[in-house]
């Protein structure tokens, strides 16, 4: 219970700094959570969900730290303030959620359940709250990282652990790629300019 | 032959086009004999004994292969091939990726629907989503930005999916959905809206859709064609068979799913309806049929499946041949804006007769397939009971704005004299654009006449994802 505890607070923290942080250094939070939850699964004895974890888990911040290095990135819709005031209300209102359904999770799960419920309502403003293609892939990866918490849930989950980040991997080199060819296209990678190319 | 060799065939030649062919002739030509290759051999299989489970070997049943999604991979191997063809003649400089690509699609969604492993499913559904981010930029300008909204898009519905399969994972303690046994009603409540969002996004169910008309007007049409046809009947499928292996389904994610359904019944038909580009009306066309086959899903009963299930393998052929006769339009007179064309009868009467008849089929006219799976839903939707039987009704008028879409888009494009004046220059089209369209014309025809066959192991099937 302390170590998914404190893990978990360590999670929710470097969630939170992908939020506030400009696309950089926000890869680098992304690294940071990674790297938490590789120790994490060592400290659980899932070896290699650990070293699959560590070893594919560099791969997604790095493409993105490469893909920021050839795109400049847009102005945030929301400045640091309202950012802030925005992570502080998502964590509080996952919390709420979580207390309120935590009836419905095992007892031995209750700092699980909270901290993946915060790190659901920090993903989902992530993607709603930002304009940068890249940011709303770092939204993505938070995503995918509750499912490789989740599988922490169960037994014999190697094959889906290697599985997931492998694609992740994918996701984030196809995505990054994409954000590349647009920024040379158009000249940004404002995903609400893009949209509205078409109307 | 087994079942599992046949739907390799697409990737392996996907292979030999990505690695061996020296130029995108050779590798369209490669891609052309592979496909019909698989669907001749398909079609031998099926032919000599329908879904027997004699047909998959050790290899496939350890891989998490079934049998039972048969019904649902034909068509998707037929159909890909018609699209391979088509691709012939449309496609000018096709690359060497257009088609190790677009044969990576067929072979993955094939293989997805027959898989009943949760692992195997969630690889397939990724390899299928990722390829057609990068299909959708085989053009560059603005299809740069529609692949940008589907990749985007599709990667949050990914993630969805993902959190569901792990969940159903870690609350059954299996990757085989044909062994799970019972969870609490609140884990299948979950696991089932995190389906609905993931797998939503992907069959293009309001609010989850607005990649759809981006993705379909900018992707060349014979990967519009398999897109909204077969990957998105493919989706529902599949959403079916990960929904209902959950018993019991829940009453209320049931009618929750029902009036999502009829949200984007409505909401596709009426933006349809008000398109002036033939391709973005065809997208949205296709979110008002998977507001349909969702429909089904809703009602959630043994008949309802059955129909929705013949929905789905229709769809496939109906709304492919219309991608497929607007794709000949555009290939033959260069233009794709509704008001700029007309008088196409006369001068493309093959492909004005197809469109006419998808157009129809999709409507629900009798004798033609899409009359039989609507009216087998709407049926089972009467059959149920409770708010049904209002639901069913809300349905049926809410499809009609579609139907006079229909009417509207081929009187102006085929019969009305040209508004603009200056009738379009119609040019030859080749075989092979021609060829699938006569096909699949013949094909809604013959399997709204003869559906028996279908819907007896659409049945089948039916109960048996219900029985568990």
């Amino acid at each position: 219970m302390e170590t998914v505890l404190a893990f978990g607070i360590l999670w929710v923290i470097f969630a939170c700094l992908i939020v506030i942080l400009r696309d950089r250094w926000a890869a680098l939070a992304l690294l940071a959570l990674n790297l938490t939850i590789a120790a994490f699964l060592l400290a659980e004895n899932d070896l290699i969900g650990a070293v699959l974890k560590a070893a594919l888990g560099i791969l997604p911040p790095v493409i993105i730290l490469l893909a920021a290095g050839r795109t400049s990135e847009p102005t945030p819709r929301f400045n640091v303030r309202t950012l802030v005031v925005g992570t502080v209300l998502t964590v509080a209102l996952s919390c709420l959620v979580a207390f309120l359904v935590q009836s419905q999770f095992p007892v031995e799960r209750t700092a699980e359940t909270y901290i993946l419920f915060v790190l659901f309502g920090v993903a989902f403003l992530v993607i709603s709250s930002q304009r940068s293609i890249l940011k709303l892939l770092l939204g993505i990866l938070i995503l995918e990282n509750i499912g490789t918490l989740l599988l922490a849930w169960g037994t014999g989950t190697a094959l889906f652990a290697g599985l997931t980040e492998i694609f992740v991997v994918l996701i984030t080199f196809i995505i990054a790629l994409i954000a590349v060819i647009d920024f040379s296209e158009y000249d940004t990678i404002d995903s609400s300019k893009l949209i509205k190319l078409r109307g | 032959m087994y079942i599992l060799y046949i739907l390799i065939i697409p990737l392996v030649v996907a292979a030999i086009c990505a690695f061996f062919s020296r130029n995108s002739k050779m590798c369209a030509y490669v891609a052309v004999a592979g496909m019909t290759l698989s669907a001749v051999l398909f079609t031998a299989n099926w032919l000599i004994g329908m879904g027997a489970t004699t047909y998959l070997d050790s290899v496939a049943t350890s891989a998490g292969l079934s049998s039972s999604g048969l019904i649902v991979a034909y068509p998707v191997i037929i159909i890909g091939t018609f699209v391979t063809w088509f691709s012939l003649a449309y496609i000018k400089n096709a690359g060497r990726i257009y088609y190790p690509l677009l044969l990576v699609i067929i072979g993955t969604t094939a293989t997805a629907v027959m898989s009943t492993n949760l692992a195997t499913l969630y690889a397939l559904i990724e390899i299928s989503t990722l390829s057609t981010a990068l299909l959708v930029t085989y053009r560059k300008g603005q299809a740069f930005e529609a692949a940008t909204k589907f990749i985007i898009l599709n990667s949050i519905g990914s993630s969805f999916t993902l959190i569901a399969l792990i969940l159903m994972f870690v609350s059954y303690g299996t990757l085989d959905i044909t062994s799970f046994g019972s969870i609490s009603s609140n884990a299948i409540l979950l696991i089932s809206l995190f389906l609905l969002i993931g797998l939503g996004t992907k069959i293009g169910v309001v609010p989850m859709h607005s990649w759809v008309p981006d993705t379909y007007s900018e992707a060349p049409i014979p990967v519009s064609a398999f897109l909204a046809g077969t990957v998105k009947g493919a989706s529902a499928f599949i959403l079916i068979r990960l929904l209902f292996s959950m018993h019991p389904a829940l009453d209320v994610v049931l009618l929750f799913i029902s009036v999502t359904a009829l949200l984007t019944v409505g909401i596709g038909a009426i933006m349809a309806y008000t398109q002036k580009d033939l391709k973005r009306f065809l997208a949205y066309s296709s979110i008002e049929q998977a507001g349909i086959i969702l429909f089904a899903i809703g009602i959630g009963s043994s008949a309802a499946l059955a129909g929705g299930i013949f929905q789905i393998v229709n769809n496939m052929v109906m709304k492919t041949l219309l991608f497929l006769c607007v794709g000949a339009v555009i290939a033959a007179t260069k233009r794709r804006d509704i008001e700029s064309l007309g008088s196409l009868a006369t001068r493309m009467p093959i492909v004005a007769a197809g469109f006419l008849i998808g157009a129809l089929a999709l409507s629900g006219i009798p004798p033609l397939n899409g009359f039989v799976s609507e009216y087998l839903i709407l049926q089972a939707g009467f059959q149920k009971g409770g708010y049904y039987p209002a639901l069913s009704i809300i349905l049926l008028v809410l499809t009609l704005p579609m139907f006079a879409a229909y009417i509207k888009v081929f009187q102006r494009t085929f019969l009305a004299t040209d508004r603009s004046g200056i009738i379009p220059e119609v040019s030859y089209l080749s075989i092979y654009i021609i060829i699938p369209i006569i096909i699949l014309s013949v094909l809604c025809v013959l399997m709204g006449i003869f559906p028996s066959a279908i819907i007896e192991q659409a049945n089948n099937l039916s109960i048996a994802i219900l029985g568990g």
